[in-house]
C-alpha cells in the first residue's frame, strides 16, 4: 500500500472538472484508491464522493494506493496534482 | 393579437421563428412503495433510464462541435462521470431492491440525502456543484418517465425553432444549439446560471425568467426574440416584423463587416500607424481578445488581486498572476496599473487604511495609498519587475499629482530592483514607468512630467471628474458629465503636444478611447495611441482604418474653441460624417 499527502494549489479547488479529472485517471488503475480528507474519506474513483470531500484550494489530502499498480497509479495521481489538474 | 412579454436578457441576438414547446414533463417525486412483485419492474425503469440518459450525455458530447467541448462543455465529462458513478447508482439500486421504493422516489430521495449532505459545504464553488447533480438527476427522472427522445429526434423538433422552456439544463442548450434552434425562452432561470453563460458563449439569443411562458405562449405561434431588450412579441404585426428584420439584418452585416476589419492592419487612409491596445481587468478576458489583432494591453488593472479576501496576495501570488499573462501576449507590451484603491472602487479590509473618507475621491487613493503603505506597493513592483523577464513589461502610477510622486516612486522602483538582486531571481533590469494623466494638475504640466517618465497614459473617465468636479455616480450631478467639455478637451490637447515635444508617447486607456464618436476628435488631436476594453476593439478599429489624419485636424480645433454643447455636437457630426465618405 502508497500513502501519499498533497495540497491542492488550484484557485478552484477539488470542484466539479478537477474532480472529474481526477475519475478519468483513476478509473484505469486496477488498485483501489481513496483520497483523504480530515475525517472524510472518499472513494476516488467516485466523482460524488470526491466532491463531497468539500476541499478548496490549500487543503491537505492524503492518498493511498493499493494493489498491484499502486505505484503507477500514485505517480499519476501526484503529477495530476502538481500540474494543478492543468488549470490556472 | 400581438403580445409583449418581458424577461431577463441573458444572451443577446434578435431571432424571429416558430416556437417550439418544449414539455420535460415534471417527474412525480412523491415518497412511494411499490408491491415486491414490482420491484424487477422498478429496477428495470431505472436501469434504462440510466442507460438512455448516458447514451444522451454521449451522443451530444460527439455532435458538438471540437471547439466547444473544450470549454463550454468541459461539463459534460462531469456528468457522464456522475451517471456512472456507481457508489450513487448502487445505492439507488439499494433503495428499489430493499426499501420497496418506486424508482423516481429512489432516484429522488438519494439526491435529496446527497443535497443535505452538500449543505454543509462552506467552500461557495464547491457547494453549486450540487446544480450539476441535479441537472444528472432530471435528466434521470425525465427518461425514467418517457418512452420518447432520442437525442436523435430531438434535434429534429428544435430546428429552426424558437424553444419555450421551464427551466434549462446546460445539456439542454447544447442540444438546441446543436440543432439549429434559433434562441431560447424559459420560465425560471437568473443570468448567471451556468446554462445562460453557455448561451451567451453558443452566441444563441436568450431570455430567461419569462414566467408562465409556456402557458401564454402556442405551439407553433410566431415570435420574435429580442435577446438585447429582453422582449418577447408574440404574433407581431407587420410593422414591429419589419422592424425586427431590418435590425436583424444590420446586425448581420455589422458583425460580417467587423470579422474582415479585424484582419487588417492598424493604419489609416493616409498611412499613419495607430496604436489599438486593450484594457483588462481580469486575466479571463485574454479568451477575448485571441481573434484580435492588438497592439498590447495598454491597462492592465491589477485591483482583482487585491479584493475579496482578508490577506494580501504574496509576491509569488501576483507573480504567477502576472507571468501567465506575459506568456499569452507574447511580446507585445503589458502595462500593469500599480494597485489604485479607492474612489468608485470599494476598498477592501486588507488594503484599507485609517478612518473612512468622507470624500474618497480626493482622499488617500492611487499613488497616495501606495506611498503610505509601501511595502504593498514594493511586493506588487518585484512581481511586475520579474514578470518582465518573460515578456515586456510596462508599469503605470495612478493618480499622479505632483512631480515628487514620481521621484519617490521611482526611488521605491530601483530599491525593489535592489532587493530583487539580493534574493538573486531573475527580473527585467530595464522596464517603462508611465504615469496616468488624470488630475488636472498633471495635464497642465504635463511637459514637465514627460521629462521624468517613459510614457503618459490619460484616463478621462477621472480626468472629467476632476476638472469639472462631477460625481459620474450622483445622480443628481451626473448631467454635468461631458468628455466634449473644452477645458476637458484642452487638457487631453496639452498633454499629447507636451509628449510630442519631449517625445515621450501618449496614450488614453480612458473611456473616451472606447467610444466610437470620439475616435476621429481625438486623432484630430494628435492622439495616436488607443485602449479600450476588449469588445470595442473592432468598431474603434472600423473608425481608425477609414479615417484621413490629415482631414480630421481643423475640425478638431474647431470643435476645441467653440463653447456652445449644441453647435460643438453638430460639428462632432459632421466630423465623423464627412471623413467617412
Amino acid at each position: 500500500m502508497k500513502e501519499k499527502v498533497f495540497k491542492i494549489t488550484n484557485k478552484l479547488g477539488l470542484h466539479a472538472r478537477a474532480a472529474a479529472k481526477i475519475v478519468s485517471l483513476t478509473s484505469k488503475f486496477k488498485s483501489q484508491i481513496t483520497i483523504t480528507n480530515g475525517k472524510k474519506e472518499a472513494d476516488a474513483k467516485s466523482i460524488m464522493k470526491i466532491l463531497m470531500l468539500a476541499a478548496p484550494r490549500n487543503t491537505e489530502l492524503k492518498v493511498n494506493t493499493n494493489g498491484k499498480d499502486e505505484s503507477q497509479a500514485m505517480d499519476a495521481i501526484e503529477s495530476l496534482f502538481v500540474n494543478k489538474f492543468d488549470e490556472d | 393579437m400581438t403580445l409583449i412579454l418581458k424577461g431577463i436578457a441573458v444572451s443577446k441576438g434578435i431571432s424571429i421563428g416558430k416556437t417550439y414547446i418544449f414539455k420535460k414533463g415534471q417527474p412525480s417525486v412523491e415518497e412511494k412503495i411499490v408491491k415486491k412483485n414490482q420491484i424487477q419492474k422498478e429496477r428495470k425503469r431505472f436501469d434504462s433510464a440510466t442507460k438512455k440518459t448516458l447514451e444522451q450525455f454521449e451522443f451530444i458530447k460527439q455532435s458538438v462541435n471540437p471547439s466547444i467541448k473544450k470549454n463550454a462543455a468541459m461539463f459534460l465529462d462531469t456528468h457522464i462521470f456522475l451517471i456512472k458513478d456507481k457508489t450513487f447508482i448502487n445505492n439507488i439500486r439499494k433503495s428499489i431492491r430493499n426499501k420497496n421504493y418506486s424508482a423516481d422516489w429512489s432516484v429522488y430521495s438519494e439526491f435529496l440525502k446527497i443535497q443535505k449532505s452538500f449543505e454543509n459545504i462552506e467552500d461557495p464553488y464547491i457547494k453549486q456543484r450540487i446544480e450539476d447533480i441535479r441537472h444528472v438527476v432530471l435528466k434521470i427522472l425525465e427518461n425514467i418517465n418517457s418512452n420518447e427522445i432520442k437525442p436523435q429526434k430531438i434535434f429534429k423538433y428544435f430546428k429552426k425553432r424558437i424553444i419555450v422552456c421551464d427551466d434549462l439544463t446546460p445539456t439542454d442548450v447544447l442540444i438546441m444549439h446543436e440543432s439549429k434552434g434559433l434562441g431560447l425562452i424559459s420560465e425560471f432561470g437568473g443570468p448567471s446560471s451556468h446554462s445562460s453563460i453557455l448561451t451567451r458563449s453558443l452566441e444563441m439569443p436568450a431570455i430567461v425568467g419569462v414566467k408562465n411562458a409556456q402557458i401564454i405562449v402556442k405551439d407553433g405561434d410566431t415570435l420574435i426574440l429580442d435577446g438585447n431588450e429582453g422582449n418577447l412579441i408574440i404574433n407581431p404585426d407587420k410593422k414591429s416584423l419589419m422592424h425586427y428584420k431590418g435590425l436583424q439584418q444590420k446586425n448581420l452585416k455589422k458583425k460580417r463587416l467587423m470579422s474582415t476589419i479585424l484582419k487588417k492592419d492598424n493604419v489609416t487612409l493616409d498611412g499613419k500607424k495607430i496604436e489599438i491596445m486593450i484594457n483588462l481587468e481580469l486575466p479571463q478576458e485574454l479568451k477575448i481578445i485571441n481573434k484580435t489583432n492588438v497592439d498590447g494591453v495598454g491597462l492592465f488593472r491589477t485591483e482583482y488581486l487585491y479584493t475579496d479576501r482578508k490577506d494580501l496576495p504574496t509576491e509569488d501570488e501576483q507573480f504567477v498572476a502576472y507571468k501567465k499573462i506575459m506568456q499569452k501576449m507574447k511580446n507585445v507590451p503589458v502595462t500593469f496599473r500599480t494597485l489604485d484603491v479607492g474612489s468608485d472602487k470599494e476598498v477592501s479590509e486588507n488594503i484599507k487604511t485609517g478612518s473612512v473618507a468622507k470624500n474618497p475621491a480626493l482622499g488617500l487613493r492611487g499613488i497616495r495609498h501606495s506611498l503610505y503603505e509601501q511595502h504593498i506597493f514594493i511586493s506588487q513592483i518585484k512581481a511586475i519587475l520579474r514578470a518582465g523577464y518573460h515578456g515586456n513589461v510596462k508599469i503605470l502610477l495612478p493618480m499622479i499629482t505632483n512631480i515628487s510622486e514620481v521621484k519617490s516612486s521611482i526611488n521605491l522602483i530601483e530599491e525593489a530592483k535592489r532587493k530583487l538582486i539580493q534574493e538573486k531571481k531573475n527580473f527585467v533590469k530595464k522596464c517603462d514607468i508611465g504615469i496616468m494623466i488624470e488630475v488636472p494638475s498633471s495635464a497642465v504640466l504635463a511637459k514637465k512630467f514627460a521629462k521624468y517618465v517613459d510614457f503618459l497614459s490619460i484616463g478621462t473617465n477621472d480626468l472629467v471628474q476632476y476638472t469639472l468636479a462631477i460625481d459620474r455616480i450622483d445622480d443628481e450631478v451626473n448631467y454635468l458629465y461631458d468628455p466634449m467639455n473644452s477645458a476637458v478637451l484642452s487638457l487631453i490637447k496639452t498633454t499629447i503636444e507636451a509628449g510630442r515635444e519631449c517625445n515621450t508617447p501618449v496614450a488614453m486607456c480612458g473611456e473616451m478611447a472606447s467610444d466610437i464618436n470620439y475616435i476621429r476628435l481625438l486623432m484630430g488631436l494628435g492622439l495616436r495611441s488607443f485602449s479600450m476594453h476588449p469588445s470595442a476593439v473592432p468598431e474603434v478599429k472600423n473608425v481608425i482604418t477609414n479615417t484621413d489624419t490629415s482631414k480630421v485636424k481643423d475640425l478638431a480645433s474647431q470643435i476645441l474653441d467653440i463653447d456652445d454643447s449644441d453647435q460643438k455636437n453638430i460639428l462632432l457630426n459632421n466630423l465623423n460624417k464627412k471623413v467617412f465618405n
